[in-house]
């Protein structure tokens, strides 16, 4: 810990961030309960939808894959503030709110991406692959994972801050979130038709937008919750 | 009661809108006809809604930058009237759509799924449900106070690009100017009708204000004793 003090005195802002996600990632890594108990938790919604449906449509295929984004990345995004909320006096004396907002938002984006990679594969696999725009199911995991997990960043610091369960988090989050879904889930029933990658340029073009404004709202509204 | 001008102006206002409302000439509109009047009583209270919300944002923000208790009071009673208008504006166009798109003639209130400005527009009320949840679940008071505004200050620019934004970016909306042009287009060819739009907006916004005032005064009188 102390080290960790003495390197944060002496570097400029970005190696800080950069030193932040990766104290972030080599707890993660060792560990692994947060990964892990979301992919078994994938891993049994699909066992369980392979055995309940004899043959799953798209529609069902889009439903489920996103409801399982949803709570998979809230369990994982929802703990993210577990550490500091632990040792808050610590983190607060010694990094910046700002440096702290960054570096979780950059964790929990990559976090909820490589998620939805993982459970695009796990759903390929086990409960078949109709997708025939690639391209479209692609820039919408990417742009739809990255807003879940952005959205879910400073609902979770608040929880975190409040009194520390997940519940609070989903109840916090999810009405902000349905819209997103909406949208996402659109998307995602336009890359099981053959409307091409283009035609949907509006609804990426908004949803990046949204994922731009989350970052910067995040950003400012942060250190109103990193203080006492 | 202490009669202020304004007062006295909402409720002309109110029983204007109420009356004149009702009773004055509106062009006959192709599967609109006279559900057309609901202009005066469901899209206004999307607009008194926005108006309280806008009003309940700008105290937060001012509490964030002040940390004074009574900015706290006022964004809490004005994001209550603005839920308030919320409901209506969910229940008045629910019984409209039973009229007008009539897809189910045996339900008095009716859902479409299909019509993105009524999930945005429910989404939003949910907003405030959950801003009422967390100001329940935090006991410190300070602590209540800043966290709220902060979640009301993303809650709001969220709904607002949510009810402002998407539902122009897909068309499936079979709310009357939609679909290729946003607006009031539909109702332009009427001056009539705005003489009485405008002063509902005014109106509504009026009373969602002194329901907020009387709130702040209670909460005020509850701290007290």
């Amino acid at each position: 810990m102390y080290a960790q003090l003495a390197y944060f005195c002496t570097v400029n802002s970005l190696q800080q961030v950069v030193a932040y996600i990766k104290r972030d990632l080599s707890l993660e890594w060792r560990q692994k309960s947060i990964i892990g108990s979301s992919i078994i938790y994938l891993i049994s919604v699909v066992f369980i939808s392979l055995h309940a449906f004899e043959s799953v449509e798209p529609d069902v295929w889009n439903a489920l894959f996103w409801i399982v984004m949803v709570f998979s990345v809230l369990t994982v995004v929802g703990r993210s503030f577990q550490y500091e909320a632990n040792y808050f006096a610590y983190h607060y004396h010694t990094v910046k709110p700002e440096i702290v907002a960054t570096s979780k938002l950059i964790t929990n984006a990559f976090y909820s991406i490589a998620l939805a990679i993982i459970a695009y594969i796990i759903f390929s696999i086990f409960l078949g692959n109709q997708i025939m725009q690639q391209s479209t199911m692609f820039m919408s995991l990417i742009l739809g994972a990255s807003g879940l997990g952005l959205t879910f960043t400073l609902t979770s610091a608040m929880s975190a801050r409040v009194n520390g369960n997940l519940v609070l988090t989903s109840v916090l989050s999810l009405p902000i979130l349905l819209p997103l879904i909406i949208v996402i889930v659109r998307l995602t029933e336009r890359s099981f038709t053959s409307a091409s990658f283009f035609e949907n340029g509006k609804l990426f073009i908004g949803l990046f937008l949204l994922n731009i404004i989350i970052i910067i709202i995040t950003y400012v509204l942060f250190p109103y919750l990193w203080r006492d | 009661m202490k009669w202020t001008w304004w007062k006295v102006l909402t409720i002309i206002l109110v029983l204007y809108t109420v009356s004149v409302g009702l009773l004055i000439e509106v062009p006959r509109q192709p599967v609109l006809n006279e559900t057309i009047r609901n202009l005066f009583y469901h899209v206004t209270m999307w607009f008194s809604m926005f108006i309280l919300a806008t009003a309940s944002l700008v105290q937060s923000i001012t509490y964030l930058s002040k940390e004074r208790k009574e900015n706290d009071v006022k964004a809490n009673a004005f994001a209550g009237s603005a839920m308030l208008f919320g409901l209506l504006g969910l229940v008045t166009g629910m019984v409209w759509v039973n009229y007008t798109w009539n897809l189910n003639p045996n339900k008095i209130l009716l859902w479409v799924k299909e019509d993105i400005k009524l999930n945005t527009a429910a989404m939003g009320t949910l907003v405030y449900v959950v801003y009422f949840i967390l100001r329940g679940a935090i006991d410190d008071e300070r602590k209540r106070a800043r966290f709220s505004a902060v979640y009301n200050i993303f809650a709001f620019v969220m709904l607002m690009l949510f009810t402002m934004v998407i539902p122009r970016m897909s068309s499936a909306s079979l709310h009357p100017g939609n679909a290729g042009n946003p607006g009031f287009n539909i109702y332009d060819v009427s001056r009539n009708m705005r003489m009485v739009f405008y002063p509902a907006i005014i109106g509504w916004s009026l009373l969602g204000y002194w329901l907020a005032t009387l709130r702040v005064r209670y909460t005020h009188l509850k701290t007290k004793f």
